[in-house]
């Protein structure tokens, strides 16, 4: 009831709000030129798949940082201005309002992401000749799950710290970590544990690592909704053929584990929806406003 | 079962307090003010009440629910109207008290309730473009929804212009008539005085003072600061050392005598003439607030700064409060 009061009172001011209008625009805007890209360029036969894959990239980049935008101040800045002593002075308990938040952030970022992917969607199919909707609606899902893991994140974030200047040095410092530099320092894992780097076969517990940020996990499910082998990751380690291979083959031919599977990476996301925010608001629980 | 009962509260931040041993109880249907100089700890206490910190040590309950485990309970029954909240600037008035009658599950109209605080006429315009007295009547107006058994609110009427003040001085005196228990600290004594059926005065975190505003009035209202501009300024000491002066210092030309009795007002003014001095002005102040603290406070045996010995190196004519109460963060 108080979490539904919560949310209702958030959503109504994120739409007052300027700046999820503008994340919006950006989004649909890079989402429609990258959809754009293969035919703009004139691939030779560039498939309609290919062509929306290519959205991956601005995904992966740009949905994470737009969650991060919209959630990191979500509590905190509440906090800072005396909103949430307002708040708080109706019968709504610290619960309610960490839960509101996240409904109310994810909402945001979900809404954002399937406008900018329905917007791609209709341009695809008018330069590409029809988009296989099936695959296209699974790759949106994915991204709104990529979406909805790093608003988890960021509300997380955003609940348990007392400054906004923390909530932001731990969202970015999160991006950095979790979408710049993950394959980095997954493969220096790798190097500190075999002495080499990752190559064409890798051990199962590299590519369980691989996939436990967010967007490892999303760039399975983007594969398993495009049935293709190409993924964009931003400082990739392993030659991008490599990664491509189907799993049994980056594995050296061992039985793929169920934790490699698509379940899992959704999952993974799943965990980040949720995990952050348990912490961020244990820590919230008990503390002086 | 009383309506509030503060028990023993203590918070700390660090290594320093705000509030120390605070113990007092509001009986329903009272109007009660909580009255202190800034840094004195109702803020914190209010803030204790409402769940929003944690006591260090001590409880307080509310209509017999405790304040820090059954925080969601207590503000159940409260309308709350607290210090240092803002409110939502892309949100209009009308969807304020909305907001606050959807969590209170009340049915009020929010017309009816915005007209009560002055505010009919801003009903569509968003809370940005506020002003702090327009601000301070919705919140006003919010906490009123719902019809809650008890009222907090913390210093009212700060931001607020006299018509304002007028109004939420009838707001309480129309709860107080239906039973409602109302809680509210104030800085201000002429506030709490037209308003109040006891006052809580505290201290650096302490209850100086538990009385009617008519006992208080009895106890300190004899308390005045004589103020007389002299040429030349008479001589201190035997004014100092007159039966009822509390302390003498000089402000510029004039020599300010803080008094505990009406005889000691006349007998320090007659001290002044004895003096050969050329009396050019005489003002007479009643007490205000930090002399009532003083009062209260040297009642209460605290000994140190506050009651210092030599009041003649202070500034004329500030209670000892004006410069250790200042600075303190609630």
């Amino acid at each position: 009831m108080s979490v539904r009061g919560v949310a209702r009172v958030d959503l109504r001011t994120a739409v007052r709000s300027r700046m999820v209008w503008w994340l919006t625009g950006v989004l649909t805007v890079l989402s429609v030129l990258g959809t754009s890209l293969v035919a703009l360029l004139g691939v030779e036969g560039a498939t309609a798949v290919d062509a929306v894959g290519t959205l991956s990239l601005p995904a992966v980049l740009l949905v994470p940082l737009a969650s991060i935008v919209v959630g990191y101040v979500a509590v905190v800045g509440e906090r800072r201005s005396g909103s949430l002593k307002l708040l708080l002075g109706f019968p709504v308990s610290r619960a309610a309002v960490v839960a509101g938040k996240l409904a109310a952030r994810t909402a945001t970022v979900a809404l954002a992401v399937l406008v900018a992917f329905a917007a791609s969607g209709v341009v695809a199919g008018l330069l590409y000749g029809g988009v296989p909707a099936g695959r296209y609606a699974a790759f949106a899902l994915a991204t709104v799950g990529l979406g909805v893991a790093f608003a988890g994140l960021a509300v997380g974030v955003s609940a348990g710290v007392a400054t906004r200047g923390r909530a932001l040095a731990f969202a970015v410092g999160s991006y950095l970590l979790l979408v710049l530099f993950w394959q980095p320092v997954v493969a220096g894992v790798h190097y500190a544990a075999t002495g080499t780097l990752p190559g064409a076969v890798v051990p199962a517990w590299y590519l369980l690592l691989e996939r436990l940020s967010p967007v490892g996990a999303y760039q399975t499910l983007m594969r398993a909704a495009l049935d293709t082998g190409a993924t964009a990751s931003v400082f990739a380690v392993r030659p991008p053929a490599a990664s491509a291979a189907p799993l049994s083959t980056q594995l050296g031919g061992d039985p793929v584990p169920w934790y490699l599977s698509d379940a899992a990476a959704a999952l993974v996301l799943c965990a980040w929806a949720a995990l952050p925010v348990v912490v961020g608001y244990l820590r919230f629980r008990g503390r002086d406003l | 079962m009383s309506a509030i009962t503060i028990d023993s509260l203590r918070k700390e931040y660090g290594d320093t307090f705000a509030v120390d041993g605070l113990s007092l109880s509001v009986a329903p249907g009272e109007v009660f003010g909580f009255l202190g100089p800034n840094g004195a700890g109702k803020s914190t206490t209010i803030d204790a009440l409402l769940g929003y910190v944690r006591p260090t040590a001590g409880t307080i309950t509310v209509l017999g629910r405790d304040a820090a485990t059954e925080s969601r309970a207590v503000r159940e029954a409260v309308g709350v109207l607290p210090d240092g909240y803002a409110l939502y600037d892309r949100l209009t008035a009308r969807e304020h008290v909305a907001m606050a009658a959807s969590f209170r599950g009340g049915d009020d109209d929010p017309e009816a309730v915005l007209s009560r605080v002055g505010l009919a006429d801003a009903a569509d315009r968003r809370a940005g473009g506020f002003s702090k007295g327009m601000a301070q009547r919705l919140a006003l107006g919010m906490a009123l929804v719902g019809d809650p058994d008890v009222l907090v609110f913390d210093e009212p009427s700060s931001g607020l212009d006299p018509t304002g003040i007028a109004a939420l001085r009838r707001i309480v005196a129309a709860e107080a008539d239906r039973g409602t228990t109302v809680f509210f600290s104030s800085h201000d004594l002429a506030q709490v005085e037209a308003t109040c059926d006891r006052v809580a005065i505290v201290d650096d975190g302490r209850l100086v003072a538990l009385d009617t505003v008519a006992g208080l009035r009895e106890r300190y209202g004899a308390l005045a600061t004589l103020s007389v501009a002299a040429d030349p300024l008479p001589d201190l000491a035997p004014l100092r050392a007159l039966e009822g002066v509390a302390s003498v210092a000089v402000d510029g030309d004039r020599v300010v005598c803080r008094c505990t009795s009406a005889d000691a007002k006349v007998r320090a003014l007659r001290a002044v003439f004895d003096g050969d001095c050329r009396v050019r002005d005489v003002d007479v102040e009643p007490a205000s607030l930090e002399d009532l603290f003083a009062a209260s406070v040297g009642e209460s045996g605290r000994t140190d700064e506050a009651d210092d010995p030599a009041p003649a190196a202070a500034p004329a004519g500030a209670g000892p409060y004006a410069t250790t109460a200042t600075g303190e963060g609630e």
